[in-house]
């Protein structure tokens, strides 16, 4: 004898069927399905370009031409965000093309800054724009931040290469002296061994000495100038950096230049016997010694290139995740999570709407059949078709775009089914509480808006203040986006807490939407 | 007040309490402040034909909504199979067809997926193509099984929904207006398929804007803003609206107004005497026209009036129903 099913599954077989068949015979529908999220994101991976806005940029000067050539000269320099359109100094006109979108930017230029800065306060460059839009009036913020800290930047570095300029000098006169007094050291050697050993036959010549001696005392004076207290800021930048960074390096003691004019002049007076040459020779090895030592420091300080003394810092990011994802790639997973979710509220939103305004409602009413069998038959095909499509388009993005699949495939048809399952749910709410077709559009609208905006989709959960964040759990998607990221794009397990909550948010909403078709199913 | 204005009505002579298959009592149901059914009481013998006959808008929707227990009432009794229709379980609902006024069926499916799926919300085993082949053939459509339904004429549409209804064999068959918008031949084909029904033992109830349908049923149903005026035979629905059987007589002379009154006054004469358009021919009203036809050609000889011919004269129902609006009362 020929078995057959309970007359249950008989019943839920019909929805399975009806259902499939009504998508199935709207082939351009499916195709939308497939191929619509598809080239959305191949153009947007075409498209987009991760690049920082270029601004078209006039700058105001007024009535300074010395400052106007600086700034031209600056501007056209100072990076690829900004395309340099010109100087002006009529700022009405100026206004005007910012007004029409010929410029994006008016910078202007205080003509008084030196003052200002005398006057121990910041010159201020103001920049006018016609942004609107929140994001890029930010950006705007950020990009006169950027620029100005450059513009500060290579001030510092002109004076920084000036300094450097002026420290090469004085080093070349820090090499004379070092000359003189390695002479001056021979002949007081000399004159010390006359003067301790009677009978040598060396000669001491004293005068010869005295006059290397002047020299020497003068060469020092000139060192003095040349180096001055550039020695002293040279010192203290030096040891700013070290203290900043930390640095346990133990550096010598510093010779003072006022020690070095201090041991010059304990040298004016030659003495008459040995030992007070002997005493001269000790203090001039000392000062040889701090010419060194102050000669080496002038070295280090014009070795480093002035932008690394002004910029000693700067930053390299570097993910530990095993891939970064370009950004088709990484919106990938939520492009098909958000359209996964609108086409299950979609389709399960206008399903019962349909059901009621076809008039089979009532058939149903008077058939033996109950809302748990319509409902589940309708949550199976829908699930069946959603699946069809998740795995075309999963296919699609990560064949045919290349976005990255580091985890597994089971772990996306369980979030997928997850999804789908919640999404449903809401979908039939929707539905039965929805007269019309246009009104459970109207509904799922809304829903999919709140996902763009709430979800993560593109703005991260972070960004958004806690309480509101019960709207963006209340979302299905928000789930996947999450769950498809960690599997796809890091190669991490599924975060089961997250999945359990998606499974019993699902189961919810399926009661709920049982509870109210019965309601509706049980008399009208 | 008439009788036929309290809206109650004697079952129909024939039937007895254990062949009854729906019994209303005082069925009232109210949208807001307006009733669409008042008062309803009526009864339906099991295997029977049940017209229920009323103008758009007279409550016969609402009636069948509340039989299959599709709205409750405010007041009064329904039994359906023996059972409150909002108390049916399943093995109930299984024995009732219905056949909604709109086409419920789905355009994106072909005939064959239409009937397949009613078929599978009725439970019924997979091995059904032979019922749904029969089905097909009854209702003409065997030809255009793989039809999507959206590209089927009326006519045909109501035909599948005919088919979908009769799916699983239903005892108990809810009709509303099955004729709606459909030629007359196709009508008529429709009538026959549900006499067929009939002989094969189902009960149908049958609505009706198509006064003259009345002919093809066992008991009829008149309905007029919301009231039920009276249920009767087809028969007995004509002599309820002109006070008894209508016989035309044509003579050679024309008949002078005292011969109109002398006939008025004839014992067997029930109701009013009328003139034709065509001079030489009454109407008249009698309580039994077998009886009256004789009557009368032995009052033309006594009056030496030549009868040239004298016949029973059928009213068509659109006149009979006219006649039984008449009588209903208005809100005031």
């Amino acid at each position: 004898m020929n078995r057959q099913p309970p007359r249950i599954v008989i019943r839920i077989s019909a929805f399975l069927r009806k259902e499939i068949f009504v998508v199935v015979r709207q082939p351009l529908l499916v195709l939308t399905l497939v191929l619509g999220p598809f080239l959305i994101l191949l153009f947007f991976g075409i498209g987009y370009r991760n690049e920082a806005r270029a601004l078209r940029t006039i700058v105001f000067v007024e009535g300074n031409q010395t400052l106007a050539e600086k700034i031209e000269e600056y501007a056209s320099t100072l990076g690829q965000q900004l395309i340099f359109i010109g100087i002006t100094d009529d700022i009405d006109s100026a206004r005007e093309s910012l007004r029409q979108g010929e410029i994006d930017l008016i910078t202007v230029v205080p003509a008084d800054a030196y003052e200002t800065v005398q006057n121990n306060q910041q010159a201020i460059l103001q920049l006018y724009h016609h942004e609107i839009d929140p994001l890029q009036t930010d950006y705007i913020n950020v990009f006169g931040r950027v620029y100005v800290n450059e513009i500060n930047r290579r001030i510092l570095r002109f004076v920084t290469s000036a300094g450097q300029a002026d420290i090469s000098q004085a080093q070349e006169r820090l090499e004379t002296a070092q000359t003189s007094a390695s002479a001056l050291q021979g002949l007081l050697e000399r004159c010390a061994q006359v003067l301790d050993e009677p009978g040598n036959e060396a000669s001491c010549d004293s005068e010869a000495a005295q006059a290397r001696l002047k020299d020497l005392d003068h060469q020092i004076d000139q060192v003095d100038i040349a180096v001055g207290d550039r020695l002293n800021i040279n010192d203290t930048i030096l040891q700013a950096l070290n203290d900043t960074t930390g640095s346990e390096s133990v550096e010598p003691p510093r010779s003072r230049l006022s020690d070095i004019v201090e041991n010059t002049n304990e040298l004016e007076q030659l003495g008459e016997t040995a030992d007070d040459y002997i005493a001269k020779l000790e203090i001039l090895a000392q000062l040889e010694v701090d010419l060194a030592n102050i000669k080496t420091r002038l070295d280090t300080f014009l070795d480093i290139d002035p932008r690394v003394l002004i910029s000693p810092f700067r930053s390299e990011a570097t993910s530990i995740a095993t891939i970064v994802p370009g950004v088709a790639g990484f919106f990938a997973p939520s492009v098909v999570a958000l359209l996964l979710q609108h086409l299950a509220i979609t389709f399960a939103g206008l399903s019962m709407v349909r059901e009621r305004q076809l008039g089979a409602m009532e058939l149903f009413y008077v058939s033996p059949l109950s809302a748990f069998e319509a409902l589940v038959g309708k949550y199976l095909s829908y699930l069946l078709f959603g699946g069809v499509l998740a795995i075309v388009l999963f296919l699609l993005v990560v064949f045919g775009l290349g976005t990255p699949m580091l985890g597994s495939w089971f772990s996306v048809a369980i979030i997928t089914l997850g999804l789908l399952l919640t999404s449903l749910g809401i979908g039939f709410l929707i539905s039965l509480v929805s007269d019309t077709d246009i009104q459970a559009v109207q509904y799922a609208m809304i829903v999919l808006l709140t996902s763009v905006f709430f979800s993560g989709f593109f703005l991260s959960l972070e960004t958004l203040w806690e309480p509101v964040r019960v709207i963006s759990w209340a979302l299905p998607v928000t789930y996947a986006i999450l769950l498809y990221r960690d599997v796809m794009l890091r190669g991490d397990p599924m975060q089961l807490l997250l999945l359990a909550w998606l499974f019993a948010f699902g189961s919810v909403l399926f009661v709920g939407a049982w509870l109210l078709l019965r309601r509706s199913m049980a008399h009208s | 007040m008439s009788e036929a204005a309290s809206s109650t009505m004697a079952k129909p002579a024939t039937t007895t309490a254990a062949e009854i298959i729906i019994k209303v009592e005082g069925l009232t149901v109210q949208f807001g402040q307006e009733a669409a059914v008042q008062g309803v009481t009526f009864e339906i013998p099991r295997g029977s034909i049940f017209g229920f006959i009323g103008p758009s808008g007279s409550g016969k929707t609402t009636t069948v909504r509340l039989l299959t227990g599709f709205y409750r009432p405010n007041a009064g009794r329904v039994t359906v199979l023996g059972l409150p229709p909002t108390e049916f379980k399943q093995d109930t609902r299984a024995k009732i067809g219905y056949m909604p006024q709109l086409f419920a069926l789905y355009p994106e499916l072909t005939v064959w997926e239409n009937l397949n799926f009613a078929a599978s919300i009725y439970g019924m085993s997979f091995d059904r193509e032979e019922r749904l082949n029969q089905l097909l053939a009854f209702v003409q459509l065997t030809e255009h099984k793989s039809k999507l339904a959206r590209n089927l004429s009326g006519g045909m549409q109501r035909r599948l929904s005919l088919a979908a209804t009769l799916v699983h064999d239903p005892e108990l068959i809810f009709l509303d207006e099955p004729t709606a918008g459909i030629d007359p031949v196709l009508r008529r084909r429709l009538w026959d398929h549900f006499k067929e029904l009939q002989q094969a033992g189902s009960t149908l109830f049958v609505t009706t804007q198509y006064v003259g349908e009345a002919a093809y049923c066992d008991y009829v149903g008149v309905m007029a803003m919301g009231r039920l005026l009276m249920v009767e035979t087809p028969e007995g629905l004509r002599q309820h609206a002109f006070g008894g059987e209508v016989v035309d007589l044509h003579t050679e002379e024309r008949l002078t107004y005292k011969d109109l009154k002398t006939l008025s006054k004839l014992p067997f004469v029930t109701g009013k005497v009328t003139r034709l358009n065509d001079n030489n021919g009454i109407r008249l009203i009698v309580d039994k026209a077998s009886t009256a036809i004789p009557a009368l050609l032995e009052w033309c000889q006594h009056e030496y009036a030549t009868a040239k011919s004298i016949e029973e004269y059928l009213p068509p129902f659109d006149d009979v129903f006219v006649e039984l609006v008449k009588e209903v009362p208005t809100d005031e």
